[in-house]
């Protein structure tokens, strides 16, 4: 049945989907957002409930996933941030699964089901691209540019870090340019020096993790209060959360319409002028399906949720997905590789300071030094990595014996310093998603089919990334250090992009430079999707860029009645 | 709003509880959901003598519930542990002082249940104080090292 007439529909209310949303709404446009999640509010919020509140106090044994996570959510439950505190925010895996290629396992993590979708648990780091990064093609000869330039959307870091509030520290290095960051929160006496270790032994920057959480108020949102646990939420809306910060404003502006627990099935289309004109969706409460109308459609859905989409979309005329002239679609994924890790004890840590916090929400971040300009070539990968870790105050559980002996050992306070691998992996033909003809969600919607692996240009990247680790934590007078080489499965690190590559050539893309598909003027996507590769910088800040350059020229070409 | 009356706002919002143990729940109605009640007793013996305030804290209580939604195999390795040692609290005290032995055959058996009792205890009110926790949410700042780089 279709439901009125919106300018723009968008699906999703994410990064990229909350920026349209405020954006377009904010210039007038009558705006629908369609989103599978539930309505978000400040209640929900669980960063201030201690262990002890909990059923089962989050405790998990011998199991990846805490038995009660493990009943309903046996993948989402392996994700960081998927807890007993908010595992009911996440997919229920069983009833919207996805599937693998034989001998190829993956891990489809961070599938939010609440307004916000994965900004309401993302790690926060923000760290903009460089031209290393987007003419990456050209350093090396592996794949192919972007069809933009640093300069191209420097601009819209600019707007985007103003807004989100990024606190971090400029470096003045080009591997990883500087942003407009509010106030960094500090280093702790460990990380201090091995981030002296770090630049006089090694030439290496190591910096704060630049990342969305406000040291100063702004737009009625607080300073962080150092409580931890962001991924639970936060009452003073401290971190950047599209639920609180970008949907709040464009639904203030009364012209956007948020339709919840609504799943995008797929585009509709008036095929005989090629334009899109709306959503198909399941309401996920009646089950019943529903049609929207508009102008113009946007896919904000995630990287692997909107090509499902368009894959979804086949029709006569494109029966190979939607916009997929190119055959592209679906092809070239691409992620952040996780592993190569390396882990140590802080000798004489300080007396100062409790289990209780302060907490810092975020990382420390050593800057790509592998096969940047003006280093040696690598002669066993592509590309690089950056490491991200901490050094933090514990206490030792696992002390030996028993009785009041172990009790005392166990409180006595430690100082854990861990650093990890956030490498490049390279966007392959081959690493690709498709529809399982098999298999549909209980909305009745063919889910994803993955076909994705590692090759030997990651693992010996995370075998170099952990050597690398452990030196720098040793030249740095941590003890006991130990190497971990394991490389994560694809999808581990959350960073899963591309499959809808932009590029100006159509037969080798399926956007164009400002998220446009090729062979649909009025359709958009707006998210990863259109990662042409992904750096090894966390995406989710040129997720949210790309998205409001996009944005900007939707307006300028509805401006000139050119959509 | 200053500083000092928004951070006020957060305890107030989060509802933060005195940090005062409320002490053991000292219902008699309480029965195990999956232990039997000879298993619960030797858990909870087993249990003080391995972290002294484990019962106060309910360990037992903790560990029957979640035993109650484990799996089969979780379910049978945890009470295969429990069995190996036995029901008196000074027998388990001598075979304890064995069993913490890396070389000792009862070491596995011991690390299984002293990882439960660990985990349930320290995740509680009381074993969390001793670790230091006030139940403090918010701070002005991070504790950065005021060494200069």
């Amino acid at each position: 049945m279709p439901v009125d007439n919106y300018d723009v529909v968008i699906v999703g209310s994410g990064a990229s989907g909350g920026w349209a949303a405020k954006l377009l709404s904010e210039s007038g446009l009558q705006v629908a957002v369609l989103d599978c999640g539930r309505p978000q509010r400040d209640a929900n919020f669980t960063e201030h409930v201690p262990v002890y509140k909990l059923k089962y106090r989050n405790l998990k044994f011998r199991e990846p996933v805490s038995a009660i996570i493990r009943q309903t959510r046996p993948v989402q439950g392996q994700c960081y941030a998927c807890t007993e505190w908010n595992y009911e925010w996440f997919a229920n895996d069983h009833d919207e699964p996805y599937t693998t290629a034989e001998n190829m396992p993956y891990n489809y993590f961070g599938r939010l089901r609440v307004i916000g979708g994965r900004t309401n648990v993302w790690g926060r780091l923000c760290f903009r691209l460089s031209d290393l990064d987007f003419k990456a093609a050209s350093h090396d000869g592996f794949g192919e540019n972007w069809p933009i330039e640093y300069k191209d959307v420097a601009p819209y870091y600019d707007l985007v870090e103003r807004y989100v509030g990024v606190t971090g520290m400029p470096e003045g290095q080009s591997v990883l340019p500087d942003g407009i960051y509010q106030p960094p929160m500090g280093f702790s006496c460990a990380e201090l020096k091995f981030r002296e270790t770090a630049k006089q032994r090694f030439g290496r920057i190591m910096t704060q993790g630049r990342s969305a959480n406000l040291t100063l108020g702004i737009n009625g949102r607080q300073p962080c209060h150092y409580c931890g646990p962001c991924e639970r939420g936060c009452i003073t809306h401290s971190y950047f959360n599209s639920s609180f910060t970008t949907m709040k404003d464009a639904l203030a502006t009364g012209k956007c319409k948020l339709i919840p627990n609504a799943s995008a099935y797929r585009v509709l289309m008036n095929s005989s002028v090629n334009r899109a004109n709306g959503i198909l969706y399941v309401d996920r409460v009646t089950k019943q399906s529903n049609e929207i109308r508009a102008r113009v459609v946007v896919l904000a859905a995630s990287a692997m949720e909107s090509t499902r989409i368009l894959l979804n979309s086949a029709n006569r005329q494109y029966p190979k997905g939607l916009a997929n002239s190119s055959g592209v679609l679906g092809h070239y994924y691409t992620d952040s590789l996780k592993g190569g890790s390396a882990e140590g004890i802080v000798p004489d840590p300080p007396k100062q300071g409790s289990i209780d916090g302060p907490h810092r929400p975020n990382s420390i971040y050593v800057m790509r030094f592998r096969n940047i300009p003006g280093s040696p070539k690598m002669q066993s990968f592509l590309r690089g990595y950056g490491l991200q870790g901490s050094s933090g105050r514990g206490f030792n559980a696992t002390a030996p014996g028993f009785g009041e002996a172990y009790k005392k050992a166990a409180i006595e306070p430690r100082e854990r310093f861990t650093i990890q691998c956030y490498g490049e992996a390279l966007p392959r033909f081959e690493n690709y998603v498709e529809l399982d003809p098999n298999v549909r969600d209980i909305y009745g919607i063919p889910v994803l089919r993955f076909h994705v692996a590692w090759g030997d240009n990651e693992r010996n990247m995370i075998k170099d990334a952990a050597e690398q680790c452990g030196e720098m934590l040793e030249a740095a007078g941590v003890k006991n250090v130990k190497t971990n080489a394991s490389l994560h499965l694809p999808g581990d690190a959350n960073h899963d992009v591309g499959t809808a590559r932009m590029g100006d050539d159509p037969k080798k893309s399926v956007l164009n430079k400002f998220n446009q598909t090729h062979d649909i003027k009025n359709l958009f996507v707006m998210d990863g999707a259109c990662f042409n590769s992904s750096g090894c910088q966390n995406p989710t800040l040129t997720i949210m860029a790309l998205a409001v350059r996009s944005t900007h020229y939707l307006l300028d070409e509805l401006r000139k009645a050119d959509i | 709003m200053t500083r000092r009356e928004w951070i006020c706002s957060i305890l107030a919002a989060a509802s933060i509880e005195p940090a005062i143990l409320t002490g053991q729940d000292t219902q008699q109605s309480w029965k195990p959901l999956f232990l039997t009640a000879d298993q619960n007793n030797r858990l909870v013996s087993l249990g003080e003598l391995i972290i002294p305030g484990s019962t106060s804290a309910s360990c037992n209580r903790v560990i029957d519930l979640i035993l109650s939604i484990e799996s089969q195999a979780n379910q049978q390795t945890f009470l295969h542990a429990l069995a190996a040692f036995p029901a008196d609290s000074a027998a388990q005290k001598e075979m304890l002082q064995r069993a913490s032995q890396a070389q000792s055959p009862m070491h596995a058996h011991f690390q299984i249940i002293k990882e439960w009792i660990a985990d349930t205890y320290w995740s509680s009110q009381q074993g969390l104080r001793e670790l230091g926790s006030t139940g403090r949410m918010a701070w002005e700042k991070f504790d950065a090292c005021e060494h200069t780089a």
